[in-house]
C-alpha cells in the first residue's frame, strides 16, 4: 500500500504533509496522490464502520485531507473532477448549525463527489438556484432543532415546484432526524451519522 | 387513572433511591418556549429576559391547563447562572448564542441557537494552567466580552438577567413548592471538557486533543475544582438543600460522547472531571443530573463509579436507553427520552405507544422519570405533551 494512505488513516498529520509534498516535489501526477487521500479516508470510513474510529477521527483525518487539498488543488486541472457525481448541501433555513455539515462536507469531497456546499441559513430557492446551476443530482439538507425539519419541508416543496424533485435524490441529516421527519419532509432518505450519510449518497450515485 | 399513594415529591425521590413507586414519575424538562408558543406568542419572548416574568407564568399555565407533572427539572425552565455560569454564559456563549428575533437568521418561531466560533486561543491553555478557571475568567473578561457588539460583560442582557438569577431561582422554587412540585436541580452548568470545546469550539478542541494533549490535560485539572465549587457556593447562596427535598445540581454534557470520542479520549479527557464534580457534589449531599445530550450508549459502563443513587442520568433518545436500565437499574435512576421528533411531529398514540414501551422496560419496579429527550421542543403539540403526562398517570409500570 502507497503510504499516503497509511499515514492519513493512522491520522499522522505531519507524514501526511510530508507525503504530500514530496510526492509532488517528484512531479507524481496529483491526481494519483488524491487517490491516494481518497483511499486513506476510505480506511478510515471501515474503521468508523467498525466502531474503531468515532468522530474525533473523522475530524482528524478530515482536517489532514483539507490541508493536503490546498497542497494539492494548484497543480490539479479543472477538469480532474468532472465525472463526480455533483452534491448541493447546507444548513437550512432557520438554522446556524454547521459542525455536523462541514463534517459531512469533507467526507463527501473525501469520496471523490463534487460538492457545493452553501453554508448555514440557506433559503429554500438558493438550494433551488444552485441545483439548477450545477445540475447536481443530490440534495443534502441538515438541520438540529425541530422547526428546521419545516424548512427542510418547504425546500423539497421548492424543489418539486421547479420541476426538479425527479432529477433530484433528497438525504436529510442531523442528531435527531427521524424516520419520522423523513416523512413529515418527504426527503427520499435520513441519517443522523455522517458517514452513513455519505453511502447513502454513493447509493443514490449508482443509482442514476 | 393509578391510584396514588405518594406525594410528587416520595415519588421522584423514589425514583432516585431505586425504591419502589406508586408509578412513574413524570417530569418534561421544559424551557418557556412552548408554554409561549402555545399561547401565540414567539419562543423570541421566551429568551428575552424583560419577558421573564411572562415566560414563568406561561410555564405555570400550561401546568394547571394541561395537567400537573410531578416535578421541575430546572425551577423556571431557565437557567440559574452560577458566578462560573454567568462567566460561562458570557464566554462559552456570549454574542455567540443567538436568539430568535435578535438575530436575523433565526425567525421569531424557533430555538436559540450556537454559533461555532473560536473564542479561545492555543495561548490561553497556558493561562488557565498558570491561573485556574476563576482567575483566567477574572482576568480576560474584557478580552472575551469584546465581541458582544462594543457592549461590557455587564450590560448585556443576558448578563443582567443571570444576575438576578439565584432570587429568581429561589422565589420559583417557592411557586413550585406551592403547588406541592418539587424542583430537581438549582444549578446548570458544564463540564470542563464541554467548556473548553464550546469556548475552543469542537474542530479546533478536538484537533488539540491530539496535538497537544498534555496542555489539554493540564488545562482541565487546572478547571475542574473551580467550577465544581462554584456550583456549590450558588446552591448555598440559594440557601442549601432545596426546601421541596432533592438538592440538585444539573450538569450539561452534551460534545464528550461515545458519539464523539474513543473511550481512550473519553477516559482521559472527559471522564475523570465528570467524576470528580459528581463525587465533590456527592459528598456535600447533592443529587447530580447528567444531561447526556448526543448518544453515551458506549459510555454508560463508566456511570457505575459514580456514588450509587446520587445520580439521574438523564437521556436524549439518542443514548440507548433501554441499554442505561440494563447497566444501570441497580445504580441510578434515569429520565428521558421521549423524540423531540415524536413531540412535535408524532400523533397521540404514538406517543402513548412511545411512553408506555419505555414505562414497560425502563420504569419497570422503579428508578425512572418519564421525561422528553432534552428541553420540550417550541413546536411540541399540546395534545402530545398532554398524552405524556397522561400516559404516565394511567399506565402502570411492570412489578418483578
Amino acid at each position: 500500500m502507497s503510504e499516503i494512505p497509511t499515514a492519513l488513516a493512522e491520522l499522522n498529520e505531519q507524514e501526511a504533509a510530508r507525503l504530500v509534498k514530496e510526492r509532488l516535489d517528484a512531479g507524481d501526477d496529483p491526481v494519483t496522490i488524491l487517490d491516494d487521500l481518497r483511499r486513506g479516508m476510505d480506511i478510515v470510513g471501515e474503521r468508523y464502520k467498525a466502531g474503531d474510529y468515532f468522530l474525533s477521527e473523522l475530524i482528524v483525518s478530515g482536517e489532514i485531507f483539507k490541508d493536503s487539498m490546498k497542497l494539492i488543488e494548484p497543480h490539479l486541472k479543472t477538469d480532474a473532477n468532472a465525472s463526480a457525481t455533483k452534491i448541493v448541501l447546507g444548513t437550512v433555513k432557520g438554522d446556524i448549525h454547521n459542525i455536523g455539515k462541514d463534517i459531512v462536507a469533507v467526507l463527501l469531497k473525501g469520496a471523490g463527489f463534487e460538492v457545493y456546499d452553501l453554508g448555514i441559513d440557506v433559503p429554500p430557492q438558493a438550494f433551488v438556484d444552485k441545483l439548477k446551476e450545477t445540475g447536481a443530482s443530490i440534495l443534502g439538507m441538515s438541520g438540529l432543532l425541530t422547526p428546521s425539519f419545516d424548512s427542510m419541508k418547504e425546500t423539497i416543496e421548492a424543489v418539486k415546484e421547479a420541476g426538479l424533485r425527479d432529477k433530484v435524490k433528497v438525504v436529510i441529516g442531523g442528531g435527531v432526524v427521524t424516520e419520522l421527519v423523513q416523512r413529515h419532509t418527504g426527503a427520499d432518505a435520513f441519517t443522523d451519522d455522517g458517514l452513513e450519510g455519505v453511502e447513502i449518497c454513493r447509493r443514490f450515485a449508482q443509482e442514476e | 387513572m393509578i391510584k396514588e399513594t405518594m406525594t410528587k415529591e416520595e415519588r421522584i425521590l423514589a425514583a432516585i433511591n431505586l425504591e419502589p413507586y406508586d408509578r412513574v414519575p413524570v417530569a418534561p424538562h421544559i424551557n418557556s418556549d412552548f408554554a409561549l408558543c402555545r399561547k401565540g406568542r414567539p419562543t423570541s419572548v421566551a429568551f428575552n429576559p424583560a419577558f421573564a416574568e411572562e415566560g414563568f407564568q406561561a410555564i405555570i399555565d400550561l401546568f394547571d391547563e394541561v395537567g400537573e407533572w410531578d416535578a421541575q427539572t430546572l425551577s423556571r425552565g431557565g437557567t440559574p447562572a452560577t458566578p462560573n455560569m454567568l462567566r460561562l454564559l458570557a464566554l462559552g456563549y456570549g454574542d455567540r448564542m443567538k436568539y430568535p428575533g435578535q438575530d436575523s437568521r433565526i425567525s421569531p418561531e424557533t430555538s436559540p441557537q450556537y454559533e461555532e466560533r473560536e473564542m479561545m486561543s492555543v495561548d490561553d491553555y497556558e493561562e488557565i494552567i498558570n491561573l485556574g478557571w476563576d482567575r483566567f475568567l477574572e482576568k480576560n473578561l474584557e478580552r472575551f466580552s469584546r465581541g458582544m457588539s462594543g457592549v461590557t460583560l455587564d450590560e448585556t442582557a443576558w448578563s443582567l438577567a443571570a444576575k438576578g438569577s439565584i432570587d429568581r431561582y429561589i422565589r420559583a422554587r417557592e411557586t413550585w413548592h406551592q403547588r406541592g412540585t418539587p424542583v430537581i436541580a438549582g444549578v446548570l452548568l458544564a463540564d470542563p471538557q464541554m467548556v473548553l470545546s464550546l469556548i475552543r469550539t469542537l474542530p479546533q478542541f478536538t484537533l488539540d486533543m491530539y496535538r497537544r494533549p498534555d496542555k489539554v490535560k493540564a488545562a482541565l485539572d487546572a478547571m475542574v475544582d473551580d467550577i465544581a465549587q462554584g456550583a456549590l457556593e450558588s446552591m448555598k447562596a440559594a440557601g442549601g438543600p432545596s426546601p421541596t427535598g432533592i438538592p440538585g445540581i444539573m450538569i450539561s454534557c452534551e460534545r464528550g460522547s461515545g458519539q464523539y470520542y474513543n473511550l481512550k479520549l473519553f477516559e482521559r479527557f472527559v471522564w475523570p472531571y465528570i467524576k470528580r464534580m459528581v463525587e465533590l457534589w456527592a459528598a456535600e449531599g447533592y443529587v447530580t443530573t447528567l444531561h447526556f445530550d448526543t448518544d453515551w450508549t458506549l459510555n454508560l459502563p463508566y456511570l457505575l463509579e459514580l456514588p450509587p443513587k446520587m445520580c439521574i442520568c438523564e437521556l436524549d433518545s439518542t443514548t440507548n436507553i433501554f441499554k442505561a436500565k440494563e447497566i444501570l437499574k441497580d445504580h441510578m435512576c434515569i429520565m428521558g427520552d421521549v423524540p423531540p421528533a415524536l413531540s412535535a411531529y408524532g400523533t397521540p398514540e404514538e406517543m402513548e405507544a412511545y411512553c408506555k414501551k419505555v414505562i414497560d422496560v425502563v420504569g419497570k419496579d422503579t428508578g425512572f422519570i418519564l421525561s422528553t429527550g432534552c428541553s420540550v421542543p417550541p413546536d411540541t403539540k399540546d395534545e402530545n405533551y398532554k398524552m405524556m403526562i397522561d400516559t404516565a398517570k394511567n399506565y402502570p409500570p411492570p412489578r418483578s
